[in-house]
């Protein structure tokens, strides 16, 4: 169980069991051929004549040369029941002997998942059975734990328990506070304690996808029939363990009708030696020797020489009456056994009646019930199934760190609260992105190499929203020099109407822009998906989410920007490149800093660009003149050296605020309200004051949620 | 070298196919399939064969196990010691044991 080796032969002992005694019965009449051993000195079975259905009971595995073979263990009992209900209609189907013979059994319970591979392998002796160990949860104290009570064949539990502690560690599994193994000589009992917040069936099924407690065993019935290897069903194997069985039973019948026949004649022999007594008696006081005695016998009284040898040592004891009428009883009990087995020999029927008599027996002495459970539901059991859809907040933080946490934990505040923290974050690191999204949605994650990668919202590491969350190349697969550039929350991917009728809109550094159907994003993969072809020395910027009728515009580091309806951007494939929505002065210094989506019937939105060096301004969006894309675009802000280039675009409302950081760390925090609307071709204010040396790194907007004075949730950072 | 030294050429490549063939077909028949009959392999009859002939019943006393591989190994399986004591230890672990094994030692 625990992979510990045997002890060395020198410290144990050993008998036949009762059970292995059958495998060997009647081996001493001629039942099997012997064939000489390897120096010709003794001989050894070439079979055992057993009554025991070893193959499909106990199973088999081999690896030989250019073929193995991979035979599960059977209930004894339901084997027995087959073999009878084969006996009775030679020409029963194997989906009748299956009602008999269910599935394998093994010795260390569990239960067999799924039904289709159970089936492959008894019709066509080739299959695949998945079994999960047996689990319950108990719950302690509030904490749930989950219990494993068995676990599957061959599994070795100590790896088991250590396999597990490794995905806890390497937080593949999440949830697990605490893994102990408490079995004892009672039995297994591994306990795998839950974390407060985690499901205890999430957390089980997910032991059963990356452990062995859940393991597939594959069937693969090749055996001798004689001495040539074949593939065998379930029929196969039973069929050839009754003709076995027939012929056991028919040499064993010959050998006791040989053994009767000859005791039959010696008897016959005493029996007229007794009719004749006196005679007898005087032959043999009369006779010099033995071998003349015998001799007499013989020729005297018609006997072979075996019935003159046994009267001649018959002792004289049985000459009494009642030993002799019981050399007559013998005799003819003999006769009866004699006619007996020659019917046996010359009726089938009879042999096979012995077959079942036989295999019944060895059923009541040794059956015992089915130990391996049998679950007929096929698939797996849906994770999702078990996950309450609910609302959480998901917070994403400037340097990537991602988290979810359940609505409840913002409490409602009274007017004029001071709101309370929405994240702790490192030092120079702040919420970027917050916003309130169901468990079941999807996140799409889009990288600098054009990228996507999905994640479900409940597969976001839960946590409180003191604590900073997870980073997000830890959660998907991605290389390394990658960075996550944008995410996109989608409620639905199977929603037709929304994935037909919404695009997602890349922006690459190098002015491309292309749009895509929302419904070539809905088939997730884990290694993720291209969304977009990077041309060389390019990266992707911006993706976003629009309805089509959404208006773009993108800015360059040179302080123009353009503004185009994304309709004339027509819909692409996932692996296109796009088309050019801004050209870039050839100064080869210019780069695409940020693009945005506005809806031009939101009266609120302003464009929002901030330089360098620390200016800044908002400007009405009907300030930016409608034109093509592919365009040089209008001047957004004038720059000079004072300013800096232009360093980012946001489309901003009044109730929004911004995290400007520095270059040299430092954070600054605003209100967008304080900006004033000014024209565009202008300077703008300075939004902070910047050292020399010093330059802005980035600017955020801030998810400000419900600002005080509201009787919702509120949502705040300090 | 002497005269009545024989020596048969033989094609490097033809030699190991056969060879090769031989021994597959002695891996599948003697060593690593059981035989559809009694479900055993070559190892674990013997083991039986050997325990019977040595008069380990169940209902006789326990045998010391060594004394039972060295019968087994002397007699019928020309091998290692540890296949026949392995395939004992597998034959004591069965769904439903052939073979009783006590860690009593005395």
């Amino acid at each position: 169980m625990d992979g510990d080796s045997p002890a060395a032969m020198r410290y144990t002992e050993a008998r036949l069991s009762k059970v292995g005694e059958e495998l060997l019965e009647d081996i001493d009449k001629d039942t099997v051929d012997f064939r000489l051993n390897f120096d010709d000195s003794l001989e050894e079975p070439t079979v055992l004549p057993t009554q025991f259905p070893n193959l499909l009971v106990n199973g088999a595995t081999g690896i030989a040369v250019g073929m193995a073979t991979n035979m599960l263990p059977h209930n004894l009992g339901e084997v027995c029941d087959g073999i009878i209900a084969t006996v009775d209609n030679p020409d029963i189907t194997i989906p009748e002997l299956m009602q008999y013979i269910k599935a394998p059994d093994f010795p260390t319970g569990g239960t067999i998942f799924g039904y289709d591979g159970v089936r492959e392998g008894f019709e066509t002796g080739r299959g695949r059975v998945v079994v999960r160990g047996k689990t319950e949860i108990e719950e302690t104290g509030g904490r749930e734990a989950i219990i494993i009570k068995e676990i599957p064949f061959q599994v070795n539990k100590a790896h088991l328990v250590a396999k597990i502690a490794e995905l806890v560690n390497e937080e593949k599994i999440a949830g697990i506070s605490d893994v102990r193994d408490e079995s004892d000589r009672n039995g297994i009992r591994v306990v795998i304690e839950i974390k407060k917040d985690a499901i205890a069936r999430v957390v089980l099924s997910q032991l059963f996808k990356y452990t062995p407690l859940q393991s597939s065993y594959g069937v693969n019935n090749i055996a001798l029939v004689n001495g040539r290897p074949y593939q065998l069903n379930l029929k196969d194997l039973i069929r050839e363990f009754i003709k076995f069985r027939l012929e056991v039973i028919v040499r064993r019948t010959r050998y006791e009708l040989r053994k009767a026949e000859e005791r039959a004649h010696i008897l016959e022999g005493l029996l007229i030696a007794l009719d004749h007594l006196d005679e007898v008696i005087a032959l043999i006081r009369a006779s010099a020797t033995t071998d003349i005695a015998k001799e007499g016998l013989m020729s005297t009284f018609n006997l072979s020489e075996i019935q003159a040898k046994a009267i001649l040592e018959m002792r004289l004891q049985r000459l009494t009456g009642l030993e002799r009428d019981k050399i007559r009883e013998e005799y003819a009990e003999l006769k009866k056994l004699i006619d007996e087995l020659n019917s046996i020999l010359d009726s089938e029927e009879k042999q096979r009646g012995i077959v079942k008599a036989e295999t019944l027996d060895i059923k009541n002495r040794y059956a015992d019930p089915r130990r391996t459970d049998i679950s007929y539901a096929d698939g797996e059991i849906n994770i999702e199934d078990m996950i309450p859809e609910e609302d959480v907040v998901v917070t994403i933080s400037h340097l990537g760190y991602i988290k979810r946490t359940p609505v409840s934990e913002f409490r409602i505040q009274g007017r004029g609260g001071r709101g309370s923290r929405g994240a702790k974050t490192r030092d120079e690191d702040f919420i970027e992105n917050m916003f309130v999204a169901g468990t079941h949605n999807y996140l799409l994650l889009f990288t600098s190499a054009g990228r996507c990668y999905w994640l479900k919202v409940y597969e976001l590491p839960e946590a409180t929203k003191g604590s900073s969350g997870r980073v997000i190349q830890n959660l998907v697969n991605f290389p390394a020099e990658e960075k996550v550039k944008a995410t996109i929350i989608i409620k639905s991917l199977s929603d037709e109407e929304f994935i037909n009728n919404n695009y997602i809109i890349f922006c690459t550094k190098n002015g491309m822009i292309k749009k895509t159907l929302v419904e070539e994003f809905s088939r997730p993969r884990t290694n993720g998906i291209n969304a977009i072809t990077i041309n060389e020395g390019d990266m992707l910027l911006e993706a976003k989410l629009t309805s089509g009728k959404d208006e773009i515009v993108i800015a360059n580091k040179e302080g123009r920007a353009i503004r185009f309806s994304e309709t004339k951007v027509r819909p692409m494939g996932r692996n296109a490149a796009g088309v050019r929505a801004i050209t870039l002065s050839e100064t080869g210094n210019d780069a695409v800093i940020g693009m945005v989506c506005v809806n031009p019937e939101d009266p609120n939105t302003t464009i929002l660009v901030v330089s360098e060096k620390g200016n800044g301004k908002r400007t009405s969006l009907d300030d930016y003149r409608i034109t093509n894309r592919g365009g040089k675009g209008v001047k957004t802000m004038n720059l000079s050296d004072k300013t800096g280039e232009l360093i980012t675009i946001k489309s901003v409302t009044e109730d929004d605020q911004l995290m400007i950081t520095n270059k040299s760390g430092i954070i600054i925090r605003m209100a967008v309200k304080d900006l004033r609307v000014m024209g565009r071709a202008t300077q703008g204010v300075r939004v902070i004051r910047i050292d020399d040396g010093d330059s802005i790194a980035d600017v955020a907007v801030v998810y400000e949620g419900e600002t005080d004075g509201t009787d919702e949730a509120e949502i705040t950072e300090e | 070298m002497a005269d009545d030294q024989r020596i048969i050429s033989v094609d490097i490549e033809n030699q190991m196919k056969t060879s090769y063939i031989d021994y597959s077909m002695s891996v599948i028949v003697s060593r690593a399939l059981p035989d559809v009959r009694d479900g055993l392999k070559p190892v674990h009859r013997r083991v039986l064969y050997g325990m019977e002939e040595l008069g380990v019943q169940a209902n006789k006393a326990h045998k010391k196990s060594a004394r039972i591989v060295g019968e087994v190994l002397g007699k019928y399986h020309p091998h290692g010691d540890t296949s026949v004591y392995d395939a004992m230890v597998r034959m004591a672990q069965n769904l439903v044991a052939a073979i009783s094994i006590s860690g009593r030692s005395r």
